[in-house]
């Protein structure tokens, strides 16, 4: 019973310090699914919503929220927020957003990163410009400074392969 | 509700559009995993990177399939028997394994008979086309659907019958179905007429590969094509056959050697094949110079035959002289009747 006790304390007690000690910015990542759907004037538009089924071809949202749960304020444009692309989709063209961020993608799994007119891939022995179905990886950098309790979030869509 | 009806059709539009250009996709039960990373600094000095947790969602299983006739979109020509096969490809063209019920359908109502459905075969045996017996194709029976992998694609031949009394150049449909295991047992359909497909979209908790849900395919919704493929049995000829063989070689010397005197006694075989049949047939054999024809030695079918011929003689077969022709009326001749048999002797000059 004591042992048991001990262990628990130990994990209340690293939830409690792992946010005074270094974690001052979280990170959290949630994904929602991209319905096309006709409106009243016949206009295909967007409609986000729950997963609750992802099948080839569905395209997914996906949100990445950061929030300054420190004490301390974070250096404007410190923040970088890389994502891999996973490997079973591809990045849907001029998809990714952020507020205050600068996004650069990358083709080489995260090596380099480069704004899209600038990337290039290797196709039968020849460097052509890259296509949104070449990219690995995305990255944002937050240009703002990031004040205790404030928070952001940046956004990118994938067709599901 | 409008709203509803609406997100279906431009569901359906997009599901149209992905079934033409891609594959299957990724199979159905896999995690798709996505993880982001942060990194910052504090007054100048790098904090350790905090990566996110995983936001995770697992593919379900898009039931599809793709129906095709491999008879390249000509019409089956009927053979002598009046049987014809109809071979297809059934295409698993979802995102996890399924089964998938046969269904033939020789009643399509766009005019034209019937054709009459004999068996249906899966392709098995690795040979290209339909073998029958031991080491044939594997006879398909209902219930017992073949499991195809996704992207797996298997041959189906359907071997059919003409029906009695239909005519020359008479077309009839046959339609071939393949409808997924998990949808007949999920809604109760099994047959591609019968209302009650759902939705493209539609969703069966628990009904896919591993226990993954289940979405509806555009190819199994009411009015969807794919499901199906049609193949066209056209009754053709009736075309007459003919075979001419030597039936004996007799030199007069219990030999067989062809010189001068030698006689040749011949066989044409006149028959019709295809479907239907050929009136007022006529049948001449112009005997060559090298030949002449030997007088009485004209039969049909083993009846001896006088060698007057039209219009002299009523019996329509004979010996023309004036043009050295082997002359028979075979008159009416129905496809798939046994040949008749025309024998006369030759002398070689």
């Amino acid at each position: 019973m004591i042992r048991v006790s001990y262990r628990w304390l130990s994990v209340v007690l690293m939830a409690l310090l792992a946010p005074l000690t270094y974690a001052n910015v979280e990170l959290s990542t949630s994904v929602q699914k991209v319905v096309p759907v006709l409106d009243d004037s016949g206009q295909v538009v967007r409609r986000l919503e729950a997963v609750e089924s992802v099948v080839p071809e569905d395209v997914l949202h996906y949100t990445i929220t950061f929030t300054n749960a420190g004490a301390d304020t974070v250096d404007a444009g410190s923040i970088v927020i890389t994502n891999p692309l996973p490997a079973e989709t591809v990045y849907l063209d001029g998809s990714a957003f952020g507020s205050g961020t600068d996004i650069t993608f990358s083709v080489d799994g995260g090596k380099t990163f480069a704004e899209p007119g600038a990337l290039k891939v290797d196709r039968e022995g020849q460097s052509v410009p890259a296509q949104a179905t070449d990219y690995t990886t995305i990255r944002w950098v937050f240009k703002p400074a990031l004040d205790p309790g404030q928070t952001g979030d940046v956004t990118f869509d994938v067709r599901l392969k | 509700m409008r709203g509803k009806t609406l997100t279906w059709v431009v569901r359906f539009m997009l599901l149209a559009a992905s079934a033409a250009t891609h594959g299957v996709g990724t199979e159905a039960g896999t995690m798709i995993s996505n993880t982001a990373t942060v990194t910052f600094e504090i007054d100048g000095a790098p904090q350790p990177p905090v990566e996110s947790a995983a936001a995770v969602t697992r593919v379900d299983e898009r039931i599809d399939v793709a129906v095709v006739s491999l008879d390249g979109g000509l019409p089956l020509m009927s053979s002598a028997a009046g049987e014809a096969t109809a071979s297809f490809e059934v295409a698993n063209a979802g995102n996890g394994s399924e089964g998938f019920r046969l269904v033939v359908d020789a009643h399509v109502d766009e005019g034209g008979f019937d054709p009459l459905v004999l068996q249906s075969y899966v392709e098995s045996n690795g040979v290209p086309g339909l073998q029958v017996g031991a080491a044939g194709d594997t006879p398909y029976a209902q219930g017992d659907a073949p499991e195809l992998a996704a992207n797996e694609r298997v041959v189906v031949h359907v071997v059919l019958r003409l029906p009695d009394g239909v005519g020359s150049q008479a077309e009839g449909i046959v339609r071939l179905s393949a409808v997924a295991d998990t949808i007949a047992r999920a809604y109760g359909v099994d047959d591609p007429e019968d209302a009650g497909f759902p939705a493209a979209g539609a969703f069966v908790a628990g009904a896919g590969d591993a226990g993954v849900g289940a979405v509806v395919g555009l190819s199994h919704t009411a009015g969807a094509t794919t499901i199906s493929a049609e193949a066209t049995l056209r009754v053709d000829g009736p075309f007459v056959q003919l075979s001419k063989t030597a039936l004996a070689i007799d030199d007069g010397q219990g030999g067989a050697r062809v010189t001068s005197g030698t006689q040749i006694t011949y066989e044409i075989a006149v028959e019709v094949i295809g479907s239907g049949s050929v009136g007022d047939l006529l049948l001449t054999d112009p005997v060559p110079d090298s030949l002449e024809y030997v007088p009485g030695s004209l039969a049909v079918d083993g009846t001896p035959q006088d060698d007057d011929f039209l219009p002299r003689d009523a019996d329509f077969a004979g010996f023309n002289t004036a043009g050295d022709t082997v002359s028979v009326r075979i008159g009416d001749l129905p496809a798939g009747a046994a040949p008749r048999r025309v024998t006369f002797t030759t002398r070689v000059r």
